[in-house]
C-alpha cells in the first residue's frame, strides 16, 4: 500500500473523490535501476503503472524467421514522470501490447491490475474515469505511431 | 433519428439496454456516401461517432484537408460494416485523428456525441460501455500500424540488401 497523498499528485486521478483511499490501498511503490524491464509484450497485464520519476521506453519487437539478425525493437513512446503505462491491463483480452524499459532509475506507482477491475465492477464512476484516461492515452500512442509511419513510409520512397 | 432495433446489431452496443439504445437512436441518424465522398477530415473537430452498417471506408493519415486526390495520405485502416469510427469524438480533445473515405457506396449510422454527452451525466454505465469500446478500437488500430509500421521497416531491410 502507498500513501493516499502519492496518487492525488497526478491529474489522471481528478476525476476520483473517495476510491482514492481504496486505489492508495491495491498500490505499491517500485524502484528500477537504469536499462530494466518492468513487462514483456504478450505477457499478462499485472498492474497498472504510473511513472513517478525518471524515464521508460515503450517498444516492441520484430523477429524475421531465420534471420535471427534483423530482430529490431522499435520505440514507439517514451513515458514521462505523471504518465500512465501498462494501459492493457483494463482492456480484454489484458496482454501486454508493449515491453516497458527504464532509461534512468525510474520510480513507479504499481496498481493491481485484478484488484483494480474489481474495484471497477463495483463503482461505476471510477471504472468510466478509469477507461476514460485509458481511451486519452491510446489515441495518443496512436497518433504518435501514425506520425511514424508516415516519417518510415517517407523514408523508404525517397 | 433512426430505430433502436438496427443499433441492436452492432457489438458496439452489444450489452446496453433497451431504453439505453433507444436514447441513443433518438440522438442518430442515417447517411449515404457515395464512393470517393470523404466523410470526415483528419484535424478537424470530431462531435459525431459513425457506424459503418454497409459499405467500405478507408481511414488516411495525413491527408490533404479537401475533397481533392491529389495526396489521399497513408491508407491506415479499413473499415467493415459494424465498426466505429471517429471515436475521437468520445475523448478530449475531440480532434479527429484520421481522414475518412468512402471506397464504395456506403451507409453509415451518425451519432451526435454532444447529445450522448449529456445522457452520459444521467447513465455512467452508458458511459462506461463506449467509452471502454471506444479504447478497444483505439488498441487494435494500435496493433494494426505497429504491424505496418514493422512492415515499412521490412522494406526498408529489404531495400537494404
Amino acid at each position: 500500500m502507498i500513501a493516499l497523498e502519492s496518487l492525488l499528485r497526478y491529474p489522471f486521478f481528478d476525476f476520483l473523490a473517495y476510491p482514492m483511499k481504496a486505489i492508495a490501498q491495491i498500490s505499491e511503490e517500485e524502484t528500477y535501476p537504469p536499462d530494466t524491464i518492468i513487462f514483456r509484450e504478450n505477457e499478462r497485464a499485472q498492474g497498472l503503472y504510473i511513472l513517478v520519476s525518471g524515464s521508460v521506453n515503450l517498444f516492441f519487437t520484430i523477429d524475421v524467421e531465420y534471420h535471427p539478425e534483423w530482430h529490431k525493437e522499435l520505440l514507439f513512446n517514451t513515458i514521462n514522470p505523471g504518465e500512465l503505462f501498462g494501459i492493457s491491463a483494463l482492456i480484454e483480452p489484458y496482454i501486454l501490447t508493449s515491453s516497458a524499459r527504464t532509461t534512468k532509475v525510474s520510480q513507479v506507482i504499481k496498481i493491481d491490475a485484478v484488484k483494480l477491475l474489481a474495484l471497477c465492477d463495483q463503482d461505476e464512476q471510477l471504472a468510466y474515469g478509469l477507461i476514460h484516461q485509458v481511451a486519452k492515452a491510446t489515441i495518443e500512442r496512436l497518433e504518435a505511431t501514425r506520425s511514424q509511419l508516415a516519417s518510415a513510409w517517407t523514408a523508404v520512397l525517397c | 433519428m433512426i430505430s433502436h432495433q438496427l443499433l441492436r446489431h452492432y457489438p458496439f452496443f452489444g450489452s446496453l439496454n433497451d431504453a439505453q439504445l433507444r436514447a441513443i437512436a433518438s440522438v442518430a441518424e442515417e447517411l449515404l456516401l457515395e464512393s470517393g465522398q470523404t466523410l470526415f477530415f483528419e484535424g478537424q473537430p470530431a462531435d459525431a461517432l459513425y457506424i459503418l452498417v454497409d459499405g467500405c471506408v478507408e481511414l488516411y493519415y495525413g491527408a490533404n484537408e479537401s475533397d481533392s486526390l491529389d495526396f489521399n495520405g497513408i491508407l491506415v485502416g479499413g473499415i467493415i460494416p459494424g465498426e466505429a469510427m471517429a471515436i475521437s469524438s468520445l475523448i478530449e480533445p475531440h480532434i479527429l485523428t484520421s481522414t475518412a473515405r468512402a471506397s464504395t457506396p456506403s451507409r453509415v449510422i451518425k451519432i451526435n456525441t454532444r447529445a450522448l454527452f449529456d445522457l452520459f451525466k444521467t447513465d455512467r454505465r452508458l458511459a462506461y460501455v463506449l467509452t471502454h469500446q471506444a479504447a478497444k478500437i483505439a488498441v487494435e488500430r494500435l496493433l494494426t500500424t505497429r504491424v505496418q509500421l514493422a512492415a515499412v521497416w521490412a522494406k526498408e531491410v529489404d531495400q537494404a540488401a
